[in-house]
């Protein structure tokens, strides 16, 4: 099944090669009794336990307290990991096979079949009690200690067994399997509530360590830092270069930006079509638009100097008011000046016409 | 214990840019099979990759395990050859298909060549390659796009990028280790040779990406294999005249041999 666990470095597998024990095992339905587990264990769950175990310590010594709600699944996983040393499981709980046999034996059996080197690694005490004394008298100095509990756990009896655990072994780990969405599963108060009852206690669901462990269902439970230091290693395992929102993000700016570019390049296709010949000499979009704005600004600074002059010429000039003081006297004075039918009376009216036109009337 | 109707297999070796692509495309092509009633899964043989590809596949994994997503890993390089015979091992279908890690498959078309495969009993399947450069959204070329014949001898022109009867294959010993360049064409050479047949089907299987520091362009900028393939499959120089179960062999589902 496994290599002997080399010294110090944590052994980390694809989810596949950790789940494919378990999958042998479970497909093997007929001898692990009827119905679902009341714990469903995912190959994703149990890879977590895997790391976990793996992040532990070099040698581990293992408490399998979900074996019955996970029939089975989870002893096996543990099992198949050599650097695990020891399984404890309880023996009230588990359910019976159709074929009379405990299901702790169907899984030794199993195990032993496939990697005989690792008959006797798992043993079985009365009740959870039992469980966590054996361990207590199997670890070595040095080993580390892993327990692995059911969420049902929180729901119904407040998590009994990861604190008593927990304060059997202060540096312990325990894995809390099954745990479901807060706000939909009682065993998110629940584990809550231990941790601030708890002396020190720190809890980290698994599925906030990185976006690809969404559907992840396991919390880690441990004293001091333990949790967010595991956690952190797991979650590293799942960071990558690639942040998908990002390149989500990145890629749908990218189409609209060659999306808009092609808009661009479309209008000014439409506007050279639609010029007339003497201006089809192909201009960049970009500095016809440049030339444009300057144009609309020199048009605006025409017009602003001739309202001006304009202005002037109306109010300020100072050769308007002698001028039309000549203009006044002429009128009163038309009748000998220029008298009607005169030539000098239509050379004035004709002066008087080019005068309107120079005015603009 | 086969569960699976066809297993795409994708040996990588520190592809992490290509990997998302091709593994799109497999998964893709895994929900047309099962639209046509059949199963699949997506089997990805890491050998040894130091790129961040395994980090990459740990995540895919964790999202797509439930679409049929596998990863398998070799703790050391060991090279194409050894990663496609660790995915006929490992393979949990009676077909596989050996796609690289740079190109990508037709969804649509992988139940097409899944019929022609059953139907002939042919050891292989191979169809049309689309043959694109980087940053290119059109193909310049087209490769493995004729029937099998004696020219095969002198040139590879089918590419590994194919279906194939995973029993026929490990029968015939599997992928030849050391020769990982031209591992595929040796293997096309010992199916013909050893009598199995190799079947062209006129569809696009794939899209081919032309890189121009791939593997196989620099292998073949230095020794080529001819003279040694030469002296293990034609060394009288009679092959092209000897008889052959497969040669000009085309088939279509639904039309026949054509």
């Amino acid at each position: 099944m496994n290599r002997p666990a080399s010294a110090s470095l944590p052994r980390i597998l694809t989810i596949d090669r950790v789940y494919e024990p378990v999958a042998e095992y479970l497909a093997a339905g007929d001898r692990i009794g009827d119905g679902p587990a009341a714990t469903p264990t995912s190959p994703l769950d149990l890879y977590l336990v895997h790391l976990l175990v793996e992040f532990a310590g070099r040698s581990v010594v293992a408490a399998d307290l979900a074996a019955g709600s996970t029939l089975g699944a989870s002893t096996v996983a543990l099992l198949a990991n050599p650097r695990v040393r020891r399984v404890f499981v309880e023996q009230g709980r588990w359910p019976s096979p159709p074929d009379g046999a405990r299901l702790h034996e169907t899984v030794a059996r199993f195990v032993e079949a496939r990697e005989p080197e690792r008959a006797g690694t798992l043993r079985t005490a009365a009740d959870v009690a039992a469980a966590i004394d054996a361990l207590a008298a199997a670890i070595a100095p040095g080993e580390a200690a892993v327990a692995i509990v059911s969420a049902s756990e929180f729901r119904d009896e407040g998590g009994s067994s990861a604190t008593a655990f927990l304060e059997r072994f202060p540096e312990g780990t325990v894995v809390v399997l099954g745990v479901g969405r807060p706000g939909v599963d009682r065993a998110v108060e629940g584990i809550l509530r231990e941790v601030r009852d708890g002396d020190g206690l720190e809890v980290r669901f698994l599925r906030d360590a990185s976006s690809s462990l969404f559907e992840a269902t396991a919390a880690v439970l441990a004293r001091g830092a333990t949790a967010d230091e595991r956690a952190r290693r797991v979650g590293e395992l799942f960071a990558t270069n690639y942040d998908f929102l990002a390149i989500l993000r990145d890629s749908c700016l990218y189409a609209v930006e060659r999306g808009s570019r092609a808009a661009d390049e479309a209008e000014a296709g439409r506007i050279a079509a639609a010029t007339p010949a003497r201006f089809a000499s192909k201009i960049d979009f970009e500095d016809a638009t440049h030339a444009h704005r300057a144009l609309r600004e020199e048009n605006e600074r025409l017009a602003r100097e001739l309202r001006e002059a304009r202005s002037w010429v109306r109010k300020g000039n100072p050769l308007l008011a002698p001028a039309r003081r000549v203009v006044a006297f002429g009128r009163r004075h038309r009748d000998w000046i220029a008298p009607a039918g005169s030539l000098r009376e239509r050379a004035a009216r004709r002066a008087i016409r080019v005068g309107g036109r120079l005015r603009g009337g | 214990m086969l569960r699976s109707d066809v297993c795409i297999a994708v040996p990588t070796w520190n592809h992490e840019f290509f990997l998302p692509r091709a593994l799109r495309s497999g998964l893709d092509a895994l929900r047309r099979v099962r639209d046509s009633g059949g199963t699949g899964e997506l089997l990805v043989v890491d050998d040894g990759s130091r790129d961040g590809t395994e980090a990459l596949l740990r995540s895919l994994e964790a999202l797509y395990g439930g679409q049929g997503l596998r990863v398998v890993r070799h703790e050391v390089n060991r090279g194409l050859a050894a990663a496609r015979n660790t995915a006929l091992r490992e393979a949990r279908a009676r077909y596989v298909v050996f796609m690289d890690a740079d190109n990508h498959l037709i969804p649509e078309n992988l139940p097409t060549f899944l019929r022609a495969i059953r139907e002939t009993g042919a050891a292989a399947v191979y169809g049309n390659l689309l043959m694109r450069r980087l940053g290119e959204e059109s193909a310049f070329w087209a490769c493995s796009n004729e029937s099998f014949q004696s020219r095969m001898h002198e040139e590879n022109y089918i590419d590994a990028f194919a279906l194939f009867d995973r029993d026929q294959i490990a029968d015939c010993g599997g992928y030849q280790l050391g020769c990982d360049a031209w591992a595929d064409w040796e293997l096309w050479l010992h199916l013909a040779a050893s009598g199995r047949r190799l079947v062209f089907v006129p569809l696009v299987f794939g899209v081919y990406q032309h890189m121009d520091n791939s593997m196989m362009r620099v292998a073949a900028a230095g020794e080529t294999p001819h003279a040694r393939f030469r002296r293990v499959f034609d060394q009288f120089g009679f092959r092209s005249l000897a008889p052959a179960r497969t040669r000009h062999e085309r088939y279509f589902p639904g039309l026949g041999y054509l």
